[in-house]
């Protein structure tokens, strides 16, 4: 029983109200219940985050409307009159949202669960190098457990994440979110490096032009750093571009 | 924090380089997400960008929410006064800042519509509402997104297109719409989640053909 008395929801019945929750058009009283069976239920927590992002894209139906010139300068004299007073704490973040993706991909998961992707057959299916981005398989097999990650550290600033994702037999992968996409000649490059001082004999590994999950054509065994730079242009063998993610191995 | 050295790279190459690297940068430097990042560190000018950006589709969604132009010039300027406020809290793999804004309005249109909820629990709701959302469809094009969510609400049935948009503009509660409909509380319930659903089942597919596209 909750505190106020009632019954807590089961799984089916909160799936029968979060709609109505997330769009913030359910009842006080049920709306309680919801939230109370949110706290303690990973599976309708990612099912709301899913719903919600629906609702959010709700607003792209509007037609923009140019706001009256002077709000401008209403809301940024209204900012300068608050620049005293400090930042929102950071809220509690949840174990997962270490890796970002891993909340991502339990979304993902509920989106893509219909469809009967078996994940074996699709990772197979998977092509080699920039063609396959599709994340959804690979944070699978993170949420698994059943394969390695090492989350490369943005220089300061970034707010780009990658990772390493390597599963034995399964191939090895670079998950790349939150950048950007680059147009033209320009890619995203990972270079795997031999150790010792400077680090020596930089290996483009793959190309790409912005996020997703990319199969390896090698795994980084053997290699004692990666990296992540902005490449100017394609195919070239030399880091040329700046350093935006990297690790030692 | 690793940098790059390779031996095969004249001082003079690397400078080049360098100055390559630096143009990308310039190019690069204004991404929400690095807007966000700059607001984090309380850089008014980055909210003057994003305000740019964003203002005319917050007035937009503003104005249909409270029909009423001073009162959506308030909503607006209330709703980046919250971004400001709320950017420590703002993850970038997580939604887009486009999504964020579109949430912090919709929050304080309804806060207007239901002058008699107390700011408290609203800005609760907030909270939530901002911590949960995980935006599936970031990547996908603005206007492309655009098109497929005018395109999936059309494609609705009449009666959930009607639900929908009154709980979402008009801020209604279930009971509310339906006392403004007619149809039984519960009718209005299974609309709702079905409304969803065909919703997220049409922006689903309509960006796995956009994700096939080289
Ligand atoms: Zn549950």
């Amino acid at each position: 029983m909750s505190e106020d008395g009632r019954t807590p929801l089961n799984c089916t019945e909160v799936s029968d109200l979060l709609s109505a929750y997330v769009l913030d058009s359910l009842e006080a009283g049920p709306a309680t219940q919801v939230r109370e069976h949110l706290a303690v239920c990973p599976d309708c927590r990612a099912e709301a985050a899913e719903l919600r992002s629906v609702v959010a894209v709700m607003a792209e139906q509007v037609t923009p409307v140019p706001p009256p010139p002077e709000l401008r300068r209403r809301v940024l004299d209204a900012v300068h009159a608050e620049r005293q007073v400090p930042a929102a704490p950071p809220t509690p973040r949840s174990r997962a949202s270490r890796f970002p993706w891993l909340g991502v991909a339990a979304a993902l998961l509920l989106a893509v669960g219909g469809v009967g992707w078996g994940l074996e057959e699709h990772l197979a299916g998977a092509a080699s190098g920039p063609a396959a981005a599709s994340i959804t398989p690979v944070e699978q097999l993170i949420a698994s457990g059943r394969a390695q990650v090492v989350p490369l550290s943005p220089v300061p600033g970034y707010t780009g994440r990658a990772a390493l994702v390597t599963a034995g037999s399964r191939g090895a992968y670079l998950l790349l979110t939150g950048v950007p996409k680059l147009s033209g000649e320009r890619s995203y490059t990972l270079w795997f490096m031999r150790t010792g001082q400077p680090l020596s004999s930089p290996r483009a590994v793959v190309e790409v032009s912005g996020p997703g999950a990319y199969r390896l054509p090698e795994g980084p065994s053997g290699y004692g750093a990666a990296a992540v730079t902005r490449e100017p242009s394609r195919s070239d063998r030399t880091p040329r571009g700046p350093v935006l993610l990297s690790s030692k191995l | 924090m690793i940098r790059l050295r390779p031996g095969s790279v004249s001082p003079k190459r690397m400078a080049m380089v360098q100055a390559a690297g630096d143009v990308a940068e310039d190019e690069l430097r204004d991404t929400d997400a690095q807007l966000m990042w700059r607001l984090r560190s309380r850089d008014e000018d980055a909210l003057g960008e994003l305000y740019d950006r964003h203002a005319a589709l917050a007035f937009g969604l503003a104005l249909r929410m409270v029909r009423d132009r001073a009162a959506a010039e308030e909503v607006v300027q209330d709703a980046f006064l919250t971004l400001w406020r709320q950017a420590a809290n703002y993850l970038p793999d997580r939604a887009s800042c486009r999504s964020w804004i579109c949430t912090i309005v919709r929050s304080r249109a309804i806060d207007r519509l239901r002058r008699s909820a107390s700011k408290e629990s609203r800005d609760g709701q907030l909270a939530e509402d901002l911590a949960g959302l995980c935006d599936t469809w970031q990547l996908a094009d603005e206007s492309l997104r655009a098109q497929a969510v005018h395109q999936a609400v059309e494609g609705l049935p009449r009666e959930q297109r009607q639900v929908l948009e009154l709980a979402y503009f008009l801020g209604l509660s279930q009971t509310e719409i339906s006392e403004r409909t007619g149809a039984p509380l519960g009718t209005v319930k299974g609309r709702t989640r079905l409304a969803l659903q065909h919703l997220r089942t049409a922006l689903f597919s309509a960006t796995q053909v956009e994700e096939v596209e080289p």
